[in-house]
């Protein structure tokens, strides 16, 4: 219909181009992905990336200097130059208006490239333990219902229908359209049996030491894609979440809290498991459940826990999980370098717990560790890449 | 974005209520002096109008992803409300004028009054004579080759190659379409006379007969060798291009040019590069752009004003949209062209302008120089110097139409006063214009007819919305072209009335004073006054802002009025500043970058400024050499003036790649060399540098010397058959620091 000619189709060219791109570069957009729902209630993914420009001959540093307008005098501090991506120095340094486009890639597009780019096998579901389950499933219209299951569209085109029969619609003059009662429609729902495959992650981490911002952004970052991955692979079904933190002892809490609480208390890395293993015991029966623990800790455990959790591990958790991930994460202890000096053993020292790990449990097929540091956001795609590199059964 | 709502879109309707305003809108542009072609204005929705936006304005064009990418961005930035679009107009006979249909009446009132500002610089600007009238159907042209092209030779081969020279877009010679480049130019005469000046060196002769030694003063023969040396090399060099070994003769801005002229190129790949150098030049009159904006801006205004006399709640509606605009802390040249048209009528209005202005030192005589201005002019005639103090004195009492309050600060008193002067001095004669024109027009009758005309119009129309002032406009107009009676249509009876109106009061007091009725003490003359009216004794010319203003836009591109203009006292009245970006400690573990204010030195603004209009703040690059080393290598030179190519950001993509694709273009088996200079930084002064700012570090000596390396970039093929990208350093050298 556009009188400018092939306007959609240099759009589409141009995403074609852009999506290569990404693709081939997956790593520096994945911390910069935002997961939205559209309006067709599709799961996208929104990358911003910057303008793709054709190379030319051109001033650098355009942005050093500038001209305003206003009051001030000489030295007078205006606000921070906006930074650029590469970081290498003003805005726009790569030219241009340096604005960002957002290309929007649909979810299960977006996880195929993820997969491949990080070589992770498709998660299998475990087994033959797939289950039905009767749900409620909104899928017919009904005239009688509940005010909040309304279906604005259909009711309104009664309502306009009845308008037009009886001659009361009469634009431009009166074009108001009112919904009485028995033009009203409502979504109601269908029992209907489904197979079940359901999954379970479980996230728990060491309170005992300060977390800082970039820290907790790194964290929810990977929570966020073990969370996204699964949830493609385990689209039909039952999908939950808890989250566990520790320091002397454990407790349940929000994704918020997760992130956010810091204590000063010991650290018994068991308190942790041993209350995963009550969850699961209680509200996971691994029989119809695919569960995923992860646990993000620095290693620095009390000493004589060691064995207590190794026993935990062995016994209750790894025969019955799917895979358990260790994330060994460099939180801050400012107590730390004087409690070194003085020589003391009742801890053991940071990094312990992967030591642990690596040297008893290597043999173990659903067990994976990794490195991360809040400074370089890059390891947070190799954690990833380690925790679902390995071919679960 | 693509909602399965957006497949099938009506095309949007023009509002019959605009077009009726148009028709006014257009009758006041031409009533103030503006003249304009035909001007089509079409409706678009807004994906339309982000996709039209993205070509420039033209709906037709080659099919590239480029203008997808910015089609993008304008969805993009048009649904997150960050930028509005209020028109696109391109410049074509007739001109085409785009609007967007989700704004609403009053600002498409305010965009068609915009519009008319535009499209007199599109006739008027002296930059926008050469651009090709029929644009868009070269455009079509030039996609209909495209598209055939790619069928022919494969569009994957096709695409590639148009991306290649996409990168040296902006190697081309924006002064070309205004001159000869006098070097290309030379007939074979003045080739021999410059020869034959070539031959000996010019000697120096006294007038006087002076003694032998003094003539190694007069002629150093250190001088008198070097002159030789550059005198052998030029021979040499003309020689050479005689011979046609020098390739180019000259060196040449032009590269596309060059290319097409010297490059070995497939006759499809050259109309290629043909193809987007006739763009280029055609978009070369965007050297005008900020006169362009800043006219039509100032255009609107006053149209809007003409209009809004009778619609006040538009006015308040489309001023407020203007100051959203136009406030902007950082540049903005929109509004700082808008700034100079208004300092330029101003200046000429009151004289502030010439030797008179330019030298005048003394205080007391700037200060008040509107009196003084018109003292100057009166030369001391004692009779009128009275009348003066009393008109004065008449108006600050509000006696003569205007209001009083204007006159009370300084502001408004020397925008209005001098303006009020002339007026009062041409005031009989301008009335008995005016009066003149009512009787003609009563006399063609025409305006009686109006009322029946609307009441013909509302019947044939039948939309009870319009208003009957608003059929007027459509009704005058029909009346008066079916007369053929184009000039008196530009003036209504309101309007007349108005002008006499204003005159009257004026009039009046010309009328009482020279009864006697206004006895004021005439205004005190200093001293300095009478000194400095005696330096330069011709008078000035008053009143002249308009014309003046109207001359300019002609006349100027962005680079001259700038250049021209931006003066001193508009700088400092403005506050504009220069700023750095530089490293500051916030908090002692980050250092951020941080723009500082680093003067208000009218000197440095204005050597940044005029920089950033020079060659469209693109690189001035030449070809120096198309035969290099004798081998058919091609030698680019970078004109260095301070500010250094991009060959960092990117991973210095910005030198690298353009090299790749010319060497590409260039038969890829030739090398490529760029010269340009690559400057030393200093090392960044320590963080508390800047934190213990004193007086002296805040005014560092300008032009300081900055010290650079001469730096040859190279591309083509190595010695064992692979590309590769060299950088060869090959001296330093020293030169000031741009702004």
């Amino acid at each position: 219909m556009s009188r400018v000619s092939g306007g959609k189709q240099d759009e589409t060219e141009f995403l074609a181009i852009a999506k290569g791109l990404i693709r081939k570069d997956l790593a520096s957009y994945l911390l910069k992905t935002r997961f939205m729902v559209g309006r067709d209630g599709k799961a996208l993914v929104a990358i911003p990336i910057s303008q793709i420009d054709i190379p030319t001959f051109r001033y650098g540093f355009p942005d050093d200097v500038v001209i305003g307008q206003g009051e001030g005098k000489p030295g007078d501090d205006l606000g921070a130059v906006e930074p650029d991506d590469d970081g290498t120095g003003g805005k726009g340094a790569g030219g241009g208006p340096g604005s960002k486009i957002i290309v929007e890639v649909d979810e299960e597009e977006f996880f195929d490239w993820f997969g491949e780019y990080l070589h992770l096998p498709r998660i299998k579901p475990k087994g033959e333990r797939t289950i039905f389950e009767e749900r409620e499933k909104f899928s017919s219209i009904h005239r009688l219902g509940p005010k909040s299951a309304m279906h604005l569209r259909r009711s309104f085109r009664e309502a306009l229908k009845r308008e037009v029969a009886t001659n009361r619609y009469l634009p431009p003059e009166k074009m108001d359209v009112t919904i009485m009662p028995p033009d009203m429609r409502f979504k109601s729902s269908r029992r209907v049996r489904e197979p079940r495959n359901s999954a379970v992650l479980g996230f728990m981490r060491d309170i005992s030491g300060s977390v800082s911002a970039e820290e907790a952004e790194a964290l929810s970052i990977l929570c966020d894609y073990c969370e996204r991955w699964l949830r493609v692979s385990y689209q039909q079904g039952a999908f939950e979440v808890f989250y566990i933190v520790h320091d002397g002892e454990a407790q349940e809490v929000n994704r918020r809290q997760f992130l956010a609480t810091e204590s000063w208390g010991g650290t018994i890395a068991s308190t942790a498991h041993e209350l995963a293993a009550r969850i699961i015991d209680e509200r996971y029966p691994p029989a119809s459940w695919n569960i995923y623990l992860f646990y993000f800790s620095d290693g620095f455990n009390f000493g004589s826990d060691n064995w207590k959790y190794m026993e935990i591990l062995r016994n209750q958790l790894l025969p019955v999980v799917n895979q358990y991930n260790y994330g060994q994460t460099d939180i801050e202890r400012p107590w730390l370098p004087a409690y070194r000096e003085s020589g003391a053993t009742t801890f053991s020292l940071p990094g312990t717990l992967g030591h642990i790990l690596q040297r008893n449990f290597s043999h173990a097929e659903n067990l994976a560790t990794a490195a991360i540091t809040g400074r370089d956001k890059k390891s947070v795609i190799e954690a990833i890449k380690r925790f679902f590199g390995k071919e679960t059964a | 974005m693509s909602g399965p709502a957006t497949t099938e879109l009506a095309k949007p309707k023009f509002p019959t209520v605009l077009k009726l305003y148009k028709y006014e809108i257009e009758r006041i542009a031409r009533r103030l002096g503006l003249e304009f072609p035909d001007v089509i204005y079409e409706m678009v929705h807004f994906e339309e109008m982000a996709e039209l936006v993205a070509r420039g304005g033209f709906p037709v064009r080659e099919r590239h992803w480029r203008w997808g990418q910015n089609s993008i961005i304008q969805k993009q930035q048009f649904q997150s409300a960050l930028g509005r679009i209020f028109e696109i107009v391109i410049n074509s006979r007739p001109v085409y004028a785009f609007l967007l249909d989700s704004n609403e009446i009053h600002d498409q009132k305010a965009v068609i009054a915009h519009v008319c500002g535009h499209a007199h610089l599109f006739l008027r600007n002296a930059y926008a004579q050469f651009a090709n009238r029929n644009i868009d159907q070269t455009f079509a042209a030039d996609a209909a080759m495209f598209e055939r092209m790619c069928g022919e030779f494969g569009a994957e081969r096709v695409k590639q190659w148009f991306d290649q020279v996409l990168s040296l877009e902006n190697l081309f010679d924006p002064n070309a379409l205004f001159f000869k480049r006098p070097a290309l130019s030379i007939t074979s005469e003045q080739r021999e006379q410059m020869r034959r000046r070539r031959k000996s060196v010019h000697r120096l002769e006294a007038r006087e007969e002076l003694p032998p030694y003094m003539d190694e003063f007069l002629n150093p023969p250190e001088w008198m060798d070097a002159q030789k040396e550059r005198l052998d090399k030029e021979e040499v060099r003309e020689r050479e291009i005689e011979k046609g070994t020098k390739i180019p003769p000259y060196p040449m801005q032009d590269v596309l040019l060059f290319l097409i002229q010297y490059a070995p190129l497939e006759g499809w790949e050259r109309s290629l590069v043909e193809l987007i150098r006739r763009r280029l030049y055609y978009f070369s009159q965007y050297r005008a752009k900020f006169i362009h904006e800043g006219f039509a801006s100032l255009m609107e205004e006053e149209i809007m004003i003409e209009l809004g006399a009778s619609q006040d709640k538009d006015l308040v509606r489309w001023t407020s949209t203007l100051a959203r605009v136009q406030h902007s802390r950082t540049l903005n040249p929109y509004k700082l062209l808008y700034d100079i048209l208004k300092d330029v009528e101003y200046r000429w209005n009151t004289g502030r302008h010439g030797p008179i202005w330019d030298h005048c030192d003394s205080l007391d005589v700037k200060a008040r120089w509107d009196e003084f201005i018109v003292f100057h002019n009166l030369a001391a005639d004692h009779k009128r110097w009275e009348e003066f103090s009393a008109f004065l004195a008449a108006l600050k009492a509000g006696k003569l139409g205007y209001p009083g309050e204007l006159f009370e600060g300084e502001a408004f008193t020397t925008e209005l006063l001098i303006p009020a002067w002339v007026r009062y001095q041409t005031a009989g004669t301008e009335y008995s214009m005016w009066a003149k024109r009512r009787e003609a027009m009563i006399a063609l009758g025409l305006e009686q007819r109006i009322p029946d005309e609307v009441a013909r119009l509302r019947a044939d129309s039948g939309n009870a919305s319009l208003r009957d002032e608003e059929l007027a406009f459509k009704a005058r107009r029909d009346l008066y072209c079916k007369a053929g009676e184009k000039e008196p249509y530009l003036w209504t009876e309101q309007d007349l009335q108005r002008e006499m109106a204003a005159l009257r009061p004026l009039m009046q007091f010309r009328n009482e004073f020279a009864q006697g009725l206004h006895r004021t003490r005439p205004i005190g003359i200093p001293a300095a006054w009478r000194e400095h009216s005696a330096r330069f004794p011709a008078p000035v010319e008053l009143g002249r802002g308009r014309r003046k203003m109207f001359e300019v836009v002609e006349a100027c591109d962005d680079y001259n009025i700038l250049d021209e203009f931006f003066t001193k006292e508009f700088c400092e009245k403005n506050k504009y500043y220069l700023a750095k970006a530089r490293t500051v400690w916030v908090d002692w573990r980050k250092p951020e970058k941080h723009y500082l204010l680093e003067t208000r030195a009218f000197d440095r603004i204005k050597r940044k400024l005029l920089f950033q209009f020079t060659n469209f703040q693109q690189p001035v690059i030449y070809v120096s050499d198309g035969n290099y080393n004798d081998n058919g290598e091609l030698y680019l030179r970078h004109e260095h003036t301070g500010v250094d190519l991009d060959c960092r950001s990117r991973g210095g993509m910005y030198v690298r790649d353009v090299l790749r694709r010319l060497f590409r273009i260039w038969g890829g088996k030739k090398k490529v060399y760029l010269e340009t200079v690559v400057t030393v930084k200093d090392e960044e002064k320590p963080w508390w540098w800047h934190w213990h700012g004193d007086e002296e570090k805040d005014s560092p000596e300008f032009p300081a010397k900055i010290k650079g390396r001469r730096t040859l970039y190279s591309y083509g093929t190595g010695p064992h058959g692979e590309e590769q990208f060299l950088k060869q350093e090959l001296g330093e050298v020293e030169f000031e620091e741009p702004f």
